[in-house]
Formats: structure tokens, C-alpha cells, sequence
């Protein structure tokens, strides 16, 4: 069975990008292009891993994390955010996130810190 | 009474004048409305053209860069004739590589470079680049610093000398983030002087994109340019080049102010305490600014000692030196530790500020 995964991107060329490169990878890609639709998501459907940008309209990519380590404690977190300050990626892994990717982002390497990801739960 | 005749040529000549301008009126909002109304229309039809070709880039330049299976030729091909048949739909493509390129990086970098080329952007941004427009010379300017693509010098030189500071601006980016060995040999070739915000822009490259080694900024202190003279004695305390203290020191005595600024700031920036006593020396023969400069530098580098050394004369300077001044004997004498040759000094002296 198909592994699911939830990209929360507002970002269209980036989520178009994610999208057609984890399809091409073999997954189920589910997009959310905003914190509040992400939550609804994660609510009533059942995923593999997140894939979630921290600047999020409505609700963002920390509060995700926060309900996501509080109600679905076993589902791997990756980050991809423009942020490379020290201490913004720093209280992402103190939240628990299993990684945390920048943008400029490379597709190969994002693809395999997936895999290696998902391959871990 | 004449039954034939209209009923408007028996109105009044008021009445019928009225008539004609509430007609000329109405005739004139009608048009107005209607082209309102037309451009509402046409633009809207353009923006959805707009769109719909944009999503036919996203889907291009994916299946370009992440599908092993697609004929990249063979789509290069059909997608440039059947869909950016015109420089408006060139500079749309543009506009999505440029995204793709802030987005990705590694591998896929090269083949966004590689489909800039194969989807002839690179012609339409030379004939950019000779276009009369300067904002259009900008834009094309910005698009090769971002996609780090080269062109030929012969179509760069120009351009730094244009005659609109946003070109010199972007030409100077240009060079900067594709240069690997030389990146300020521009400033041999400029012959405006150089703004505030390029000095900035210039430092920030050399600071956070360029990669080679930093050039020794010696080399431009005899430009004919003042503000490339000022800008490299800058440097030179911003990148550490205390090889060049003592050619430095010789533009104290510069018949340009700013530079006499530049170079005091820079020597006192690198920590030269031989600077000092040249500087009180001759502090009461200078500018407001040097002597500003001069007390700043005391601040740094110096002692109350020096400070001392002013003398009594400084009770005949304006009142903007006396507050820096004071303020400046203030902050010694509030300093926790003192400099052990100045205690004795301050001792024996009394206070200057009133």
C-alpha cells in the first residue's frame, strides 16, 4: 500500500514541484495549502508522514507540529522553511521534528531524507 | 400652422441646446462605459491566459527537471511553438524559471540553466540587454545575476557607466555574483561615483555570496573617484588588511575631507595607536567633521590621556565639538578601569566640563 503524505505548502510552484516529484517516487501526496485545512486534515484522515513550510496562513507550521506531537505523537514531521536562522531551527527539533530541510531546497535530497524518514517508522 | 414641421425645430433655442449637450453627454459616458467595460474585459481575459499558460509552465519545467521519461527536445520544441510565440509570453516563462530557480537548488539549478537556454531566453535577454529602455536593461541584467548566466563582457561594460543608476546598480550585481577570481575589477572601468546603496550592495556580495579571495584594496587608492578611494580605505578595515596601515597613513593628510574621514576611521577600526598623536596634533587646524572623527577615534582607541593632550584650545572650538568633547570626559571618567598612565592625570587635573 501506498505511503500518504500531507504537504502544507502555500507556495504553489513549490507544492506543484513536491507533488509531482513524491508521485513519481511511488507516494500518495494530499496538499494542504494552509495551516486551518492541514489541521482538518490531519483530523479526519490518516498519514505517513508531514511535510510542513513553518509561515502558514491561518494556523501555523509550529502550532501543526504542536497538535500533531499532542494527538498523533508516532507521525514523523518534516520542516521545509526559508528560515536558516540557528534558533528557529533549533526549537523545531526541540518540538520534535525528525528533520528540517531549507529552501533552496535540492528534489533528490528532499526525496531521500523521505524515504530514510518513513523507512525509520 | 405648419403641421409637417418636427416638433424640435418649434422648441426654443434653449430648450433645443439643452437637448443636443444632454445627448453629446449621453453619447460620451455611453463610450466611456463601454471602454471601461472593454478594458475591464480585456484584461481579465488576459490575466486568464496568463494563468492558464503559467500552470502549462509549472507542469513543463516539472516533468523537465523530474520526469527521466520525458523527451526533452522534442517538448522544448512544441512548447515554444505553440506557446511563446510572442516576447509577452517569453517574459512569463521567465518569470516561472526565475521561481523555480529561488526555490530549487543542487542538480536541478543546471537544468534550469539548461532549459533557459534551450527555450531561447537567452536571445530574448540579450536583445533585452541592447533595448533602450533602462528598465528593460535592469531587468535582464537581474535575470542573468540570478540564473548565473554569462554573457559576453563587450554587452556588461557598457552598462556600468549607464546613464541610470538602477543599470550601473544591477550591472555591478552582475559581476559580482558571477564573479569567481576578479569581482571588483569594475572599479577600474566606472566613471560615476559610487552611491551609498551600491557601497552597500557591493560589501554585503564580498561578504555573503562571493566565494574567491577578497582583493587587496590598495589598488584603488589613487582612482580618480573619490568615493572608490573612500569605499577601499573602508574595506580595508572591513576585510583586515593591516598590510595597508602604512599607506594609510599617508591619507590623513588627504586633501579630501571624506577621505581624511575614511582613513581615520579605518586606522582607528584596525587599532593604530601611532595614529593618535598625529591626529591631536593636528586637531585644531581641521574640519568639524575630523575633529568629530578624531574625538571617535579617541573613544576607541584612546586614553583620558589623550583626550588630555587637546589642551585648553578646545574652549575655542564650536559648541558641537565641546559636547563630544565633554561627554567624550564624561565616559573616561565613568570608565571602571582607567588606563594606569592616565590616573596620575586625572588627579592632578581638574574637570573641564562646566
Amino acid at each position: 500500500m501506498k505511503k500518504r503524505i500531507l504537504i502544507v505548502e502555500d507556495n504553489p510552484m513549490v507544492v506543484k514541484s513536491l507533488e509531482f516529484k513524491l508521485i513519481k517516487d511511488g507516494y500518495t501526496v494530499i496538499i494542504s495549502s494552509d495551516g486551518r485545512d492541514a489541521l482538518e486534515k490531519l483530523k479526519t484522515e490518516n498519514f505517513d508522514l508531514i511535510l510542513t513550510d513553518l509561515m502558514l496562513p491561518f494556523v501555523s507550521g509550529s502550532q501543526i507540529i504542536e497538535y500533531i506531537k499532542q494527538n498523533i505523537p508516532g507521525m514523523p514531521i518534516i520542516v521545509l522553511s526559508t528560515s536558516n536562522q540557528e534558533d528557529i531551527i533549533t526549537d523545531a527539533f526541540t518540538m520534535g521534528v525528525e528533520d528540517f530541510i531549507t529552501k533552496p531546497f535540492s528534489p533528490n535530497e528532499l526525496s531521500l531524507r523521505v524515504r530514510r524518514t518513513l523507512a525509520q517508522y | 400652422m405648419n403641421f409637417h414641421s418636427s416638433p424640435f425645430e418649434a422648441w426654443p433655442f434653449i430648450l433645443k441646446l439643452n437637448f443636443v449637450l444632454s445627448l453629446c453627454f449621453f453619447c460620451l459616458s455611453l463610450i466611456l462605459i463601454s471602454a471601461l467595460y472593454y478594458q475591464r474585459l480585456n484584461k481579465n481575459l488576459k490575466l486568464k491566459r496568463r494563468k492558464a499558460l503559467e500552470n502549462i509552465l509549472l507542469d513543463f519545467i516539472n516533468s523537465y527537471l523530474f520526469d527521466e521519461d520525458f523527451d526533452k527536445n522534442e517538448e522544448v520544441f512544441k512548447l515554444k511553438k505553440e506557446h511563446l510565440p510572442t516576447n509577452f509570453h517569453l517574459k512569463i516563462a521567465l518569470k516561472q524559471l526565475l521561481i523555480f530557480n529561488e526555490n530549487l537548488k543542487g542538480e536541478s539549478t543546471a537544468m534550469i540553466k539548461n532549459l533557459f537556454i534551450s527555450l531561447g531566453l537567452y536571445d530574448y535577454i540579450v536583445s533585452e540587454l541592447k533595448s533602450n529602455a533602462w528598465q528593460r536593461k535592469a531587468r535582464a541584467l537581474f535575470v542573468l545575476s540570478q540564473l548565473s548566466i554569462e554573457i559576453p563582457e563587450g554587452l556588461i561594460d557598457p552598462l556600468i557607466n549607464d546613464k541610470k543608476i538602477e543599470v550601473r546598480q544591477q550591472a555591478i550585481l552582475y559581476i559580482l555574483n558571477l564573479s569567481e577570481a576578479n569581482p571588483l575589477g569594475f572599479l577600474n572601468k566606472i566613471k560615476s561615483p559610487l552611491t551609498l546603496w551600491q557601497q552597500i550592495y557591493i560589501e554585503n556580495s564580498l561578504k555573503n555570496a562571493y566565494k574567491g579571495e577578497i582583493p587587496d584594496f590598495s589598488q584603488w587608492l589613487n582612482h580618480d573617484m573619490c568615493s572608490v578611494v573612500a569605499f577601499s580605505i573602508r574595506m580595508m578595515s572591513e576585510f583586515n588588511q593591516f598590510q595597508n596601515i602604512p599607506v594609510l597613513m599617508a591619507f590623513i593628510d588627504h586633501k579630501e575631507e571624506a577621505i581624511r574621514k575614511e582613513a581615520i576611521r579605518s586606522l582607528g577600526k584596525m587599532e593604530h595607536n601611532e595614529l593618535l598623536p598625529i591626529l591631536i596634533s593636528k586637531f585644531h587646524n581641521e574640519t568639524q567633521l575630523i575633529k568629530q572623527e578624531t574625538l571617535k577615534t579617541i573613544k576607541h582607541i584612546g586614553t583620558y590621556k589623550h583626550l588630555a593632550d587637546l589642551g585648553l584650545g578646545i574652549y575655542q572650538e564650536n559648541n558641537s565639538v565641546k559636547v563630544t568633547y565633554y561627554n567624550l570626559e564624561r565616559y573616561f571618567r565613568s570608565k571602571p578601569s582607567f588606563n594606569i598612565d592616565s590616573i596620575d592625570l586625572i588627579l592632578k587635573s581638574p574637570l573641564l566640563t562646566p
